[in-house]
């Protein structure tokens, strides 16, 4: 078997491993935008296929996958999904209304400032399925239309998720890919962030936020919220912050201790394991284990392995080093434009399209620029071109990040459907101003 | 022994026009737990029951949100106004607004026999359940089934005759 896999690839019928990649890859992709089918499906055939008909023998394709991201996501998922049974979050969200004095605005800046640190510590998916629904609970009670809310959640979400490494999966695909540091990413990104999110609020508070009202009935309703009772496990609760604390610091210095990031994640979601399960049986312990393991979200898992995969195979018959090309020579090689065009780029199509695949794409893309700008470290600038480009983009459109979708489908469960083209209307030009800061960021900061 | 011998037929029913208020009237006069939605045909179209207004009775977000819905209230504090609101938002609207989706719904036929009904009233979240013949895509409703018809089954000695009927006694030989 292993010297079976060791014979370099050969396309079938002696096909040209640039056509026959270029199609399978072109095809997975049109498959995965029509959602028509499971993505995860998709991108399994998709990557099979490179391996079957020969484009990447199996090393190499097994070599293509970057199980630093797997394990940093499946960690994270495994921390979130014990420590929300806790009841922290709830804990926060109504703390937080509560702190605004139940006025309608307040609350929205609230829950806006608690989802965007939320997102810059967990996933975005994992913290709009935590604070939406409280949300939709409060507005009910106000009595008032929650689509103001819902909408700053997702901008929220994705502009808070842009900050850390960690955040959002294309900054932890690039985090991985060129072994950017989680300060790395706090330090370059998230100085620009409060500024994104605060013009952000300014424009909903124009929008929506000046003539929002609730009676002073229904505000004493949220104030008679007893916080305190949302936590329902104090000892989980004490456990999970204290691996979360753990895992935080691990990450800062991850550097210094020369750790991989997935590998802090995985080693604190053991022992937040290890320590929720303490006092229990064999039985118990496994009916959990296998309960916790259950809700890591296996369809971002293995769409991520079959991506990798099949972007190992176009980048193997050498087609992103032409796209690469075609980019430098468009952009004369120049910096300067190459960062501005990457960041646009990704903006327009991480709004239409998922940032995910795009990003994967777009990695070994950027890295084979490495020669024309005289050197791997003098890619910074684009690399955090990539990550605003396709973190802020997704709030373009209600297809752009998975969140977008979670908080539209809890809105229509709940009666106040939203809708794709009014949504668009109001987010895609604010998603645009967004990148324009950004734009004057990268331009000061790193050109 | 089937379904058909120990089912209810003498049936109340509601149409789906008929508001949450009319079912919940019903349901209190007649002391029953759940009520068939039938159209002018006696076709089946769903079933109302007493579940199902607790359900309504919730907050939407702890109660339509499906696995992420709030499922710990104990925040929330003892108040019973916007329990009321709920019910005056929904109590004049028709019951077919809000009957268990179809694929949820559990029914059984004339013909099931024993030990199917009685997994299937162990299974199933509804107290009873509709008795249909399905003939294509319509089902007609021809009765209700739930513990207290199998339990009078029993008292009544219907089991222990068929029992009778099918393993020859002493008296038969």
């Amino acid at each position: 078997m292993h010297g079976e896999t060791e014979i370099a690839a050969q396309v079938i019928f002696g096909w040209s491993p640039l056509w026959v990649s270029s199609i399978l890859f072109v095809a997975t992709y049109a498959v995965i935008v029509s959602e028509k089918v499971n993505r995860a499906i998709v991108a399994g055939l998709g990557a099979s296929l490179m391996v079957t008909l020969g484009v990447l023998n199996q090393q190499t394709a097994i070599s293509g996958i970057d199980f630093n991201t797997l394990g940093l996501l499946a960690g994270m998922m495994v921390i979130v999904a014990i420590t929300r049974e806790s009841g922290v979050f709830q804990y926060v969200a109504v703390w937080s209304a509560k702190k605004a004095k139940a006025s309608p605005w307040g609350i929205l800046l609230m829950l806006s400032m608690v989802t965007a640190v939320f997102s810059a510590v967990l996933d975005n998916v994992t913290t709009v399925l935590l604070i939406a629904p409280v949300t939709l609970l409060i507005c009910h009670e106000l009595k008032i239309n929650p689509y103001p809310f819902l909408f700053a959640e997702i901008f929220a979400s994705n502009i808070g998720g842009t900050a850390t490494l960690i955040g959002d999966p294309p900054n932890i695909m690039i985090g991985s890919a060129v072994g950017l540091s989680f300060n790395q990413f706090l330090l370059n990104l998230a100085p620009v962030t409060p500024f994104i999110l605060a013009v952000t609020l300014g424009f909903i508070y124009f929008v929506w936020g000046r003539s929002m009202r609730a009676t002073l009935e229904a505000r004493q309703r949220i104030m008679s919220f007893r916080e305190r009772e949302a936590i329902t496990d104090v000892r989980l609760l004490k456990q999970s912050l204290f691996v979360l604390a753990l895992v935080i610091s691990g990450f800062v210095l991850a550097h210094p201790l020369q750790l991989e990031p997935a590998t802090i994640a995985m080693f604190g979601s053991a022992l937040l394991l290890l320590l929720s399960n303490l006092n229990n049986g064999a039985e118990e312990q496994s009916e959990r284990v296998h309960e916790i393991f259950g809700k890591i979200e296996w369809i971002t898992i293995f769409f991520f392995i079959g991506l990798f995969i099949a972007v190992k195979g176009i980048e193997e018959a050498g087609v992103l080093k032409i796209l690469a090309d075609l980019v430098i020579t468009y952009t004369g090689a120049d910096l300067t434009v190459t960062a501005m065009v990457i960041l646009w780029v990704s903006a327009i199509a991480s709004a239409i399209v998922d940032n995910i695949p795009f990003v994967a794409t777009m990695i070994p893309v950027i890295k084979s620029m490495a020669p024309t700008f005289g050197g791997a470290e003098n890619l910074m600038p684009l690399w955090w071109a990539l990550a605003l480009g396709a973190c802020l983009g997704g709030n373009g459109s209600l297809v752009g990040a998975s969140a977008n979708l979670i908080v539209a489908g809890f809105a229509e469960r709940a009666g106040h459907r939203i809708r794709f083209l009014p949504f668009m209307l109001m987010a895609f030009p604010m998603m645009l101003f967004s990148i324009g800061i950004s734009s004057l960021y990268i331009y000061f900061r790193y050109l | 022994m089937t379904t058909k011998s120990i089912m209810t037929s003498r049936l109340y029913t509601l149409k789906p026009t008929d508001t949450v208020a009319d079912a919940i009237t019903l349901m209190h006069l007649k002391r029953v737990h759940n009520l068939p939605v039938v159209d002018d045909k006696g076709i089946f179209i769903g079933l109302f029951g007493l579940r199902r207004l607790g359900h309504l009775m919730l907050p939407i977000a702890a109660s339509s949100l499906g696995p992420h819905s709030i499922s710990d209230l104990h925040f929330l504090p003892d108040d019973v106004v916007q329990m009321g609101d709920r019910w005056h938002e929904i109590a004049d609207q028709p019951v077919v607004n809000f009957l268990e989706k179809k694929k949820k719904l559990m029914f059984c036929t004339p013909d099931t026999a024993f030990p199917e009904l009685l997994a299937m009233l162990d299974q199933s979240k509804d107290s009873s359940l509709p008795v249909l013949i399905v003939e294509g895509e319509s089902k007609k409703l021809v009765g209700m089934v739930s513990p207290w018809d199998v339990l009078e089954g029993l008292i009544m000695g219907r089991l222990i005759k068929a029992g009778g009927e099918n393993y020859p006694t002493d008296e038969n030989k």
